[in-house]
């Protein structure tokens, strides 16, 4: 059972870090953003699951740090694009 | 716990570490692109910078150019995590039935300095050689094989200048303006500056934005060099004397154009059509 926890934790890591670099190719590549949702859930619910086993915790609270600070970047980003078409 | 057992737990641990330094590597090579282009939007939002070039350019065409205009809700801009931020501006010309895109202004801006300005333009246009002198046409040569009814867009200069209360008894109803050219000081390096009639209040807006132009002068001077707008000297003289209309772009047709050329009224006409310039 604890392997199953550590795999998934391991496997939200690599999902938080795939949405990373989906970020990072949007930025750079005009690469849209849209399909990147489904992977933020999938990577949530396999952190959460990572949560309940103490070896694989470390893994699961570094994903949902990840995934906050995703989710903070993407909206500080719109905030700022509000302001920034907020032209008289 | 025997030699097997702590081996296992070694080699566990070791494995651990691994993945340790191989995520945290990856994090910091992905992470690093959305601080930038945050740290980046920052620099270009909160002291308005790229709100500031957009509005510059708008300006510029409206005051300095007698046929483009920029379509202010159709201003494109991207912007990269390396500071480097692309305003791409519609260009659009009046012409007898409403406006007409005609281009592309696209303005490369790196750390909030000007790069480089190129106008990507969709319509046909003369091929030329950059290095040919600008040819003058006369006004025959201009418009001497257009039939009497066609419609055309001109640039005029007025033989005597109009005060702007005026100018609607100095030209008939035949006449249709488009831009109004405005008297100041009249040297070599200088824009010719002026406002399009289509607004409300044409005049209080063209003084709003050479008073933007005058805050910006620096930036401005760059983007229309070898000619200076020279904003500041030129709010001064509108402030002491009444508006003065020296010239105008007009939609005509062939036949009044040359009434008012052959009577004198108008001179130094300019057939109006978009070239590279």
């Amino acid at each position: 059972m604890n392997e199953w926890l550590y795999r998934s934790s391991i496997a939200s890591m690599l999902l938080s870090l795939f949405l990373l670099a989906w970020i990072n190719a949007s930025l750079l590549l005009n690469v849209t953003l849209g399909w990147a949702l489904p992977f933020f859930f999938v990577s949530a619910i396999l952190a959460i699951i990572g949560l309940f086993s103490k070896e694989s915790r470390r893994f699961a609270i570094w994903s949902l740090l990840l995934l906050v600070s995703e989710g903070l970047f993407i909206a500080c980003s719109i905030f700022l694009l509000l302001l920034f078409n907020d032209r008289p | 716990m025997n030699e097997q057992q702590t081996n296992q737990l070694i080699l566990r641990a070791k494995s651990r570490a691994r993945w340790q330094t191989i995520f945290l590597s990856l994090l910091l090579l992905f992470g690093i692109g959305p601080l930038l282009y945050l740290a980046s939007l920052t620099f270009y939002t909160v002291t308005d910078r790229a709100n500031d070039s957009i509005e510059l350019i708008e300006a510029l065409y409206e005051v300095t150019d007698p046929m483009l205009r920029v379509d202010e809700r159709r201003v494109e801009a991207t912007l990269t995590p390396f500071f480097h931020l692309t305003i791409r501006a519609p260009l659009a010309m009046e012409g007898w039935d409403g406006f007409y895109e005609v281009g592309t202004d696209v303005t490369d801006i790196q750390f909030g300095k000007r790069m480089s300005t190129m106008t990507d333009w969709s319509i046909p246009r003369p091929v030329g050689n950059d290095t040919d002198e600008e040819e003058t046409l006369s006004y025959e040569q201009q418009v001497g094989h257009f039939a009497p009814n066609d419609r055309l867009h001109a640039f005029v200069t007025f033989a005597q200048p109009v005060r702007y209360e005026h100018l609607q008894e100095a030209i008939g109803d035949d006449v249709r303006t488009t831009w109004l050219a405005v008297e100041t000081k009249e040297t070599g390096d200088v824009t010719t500056i002026g406002f399009p009639t289509n607004d409300e209040h044409p005049v209080e807006r063209f003084k709003k934005r050479l008073a933007f132009i005058a805050e910006h002068e620096e930036e401005a001077s760059e983007r229309t060099w070898p000619y200076d707008v020279r904003a500041n000297e030129r709010l001064a003289d509108l402030a002491d004397e009444p508006l003065s209309i020296q010239g105008a772009s007009v939609l005509v047709t062939k036949e009044t154009l040359d009434a008012y050329y052959n009577d004198g009224t108008w001179e130094n006409v300019t057939l109006l059509y978009p070239v590279a310039r």
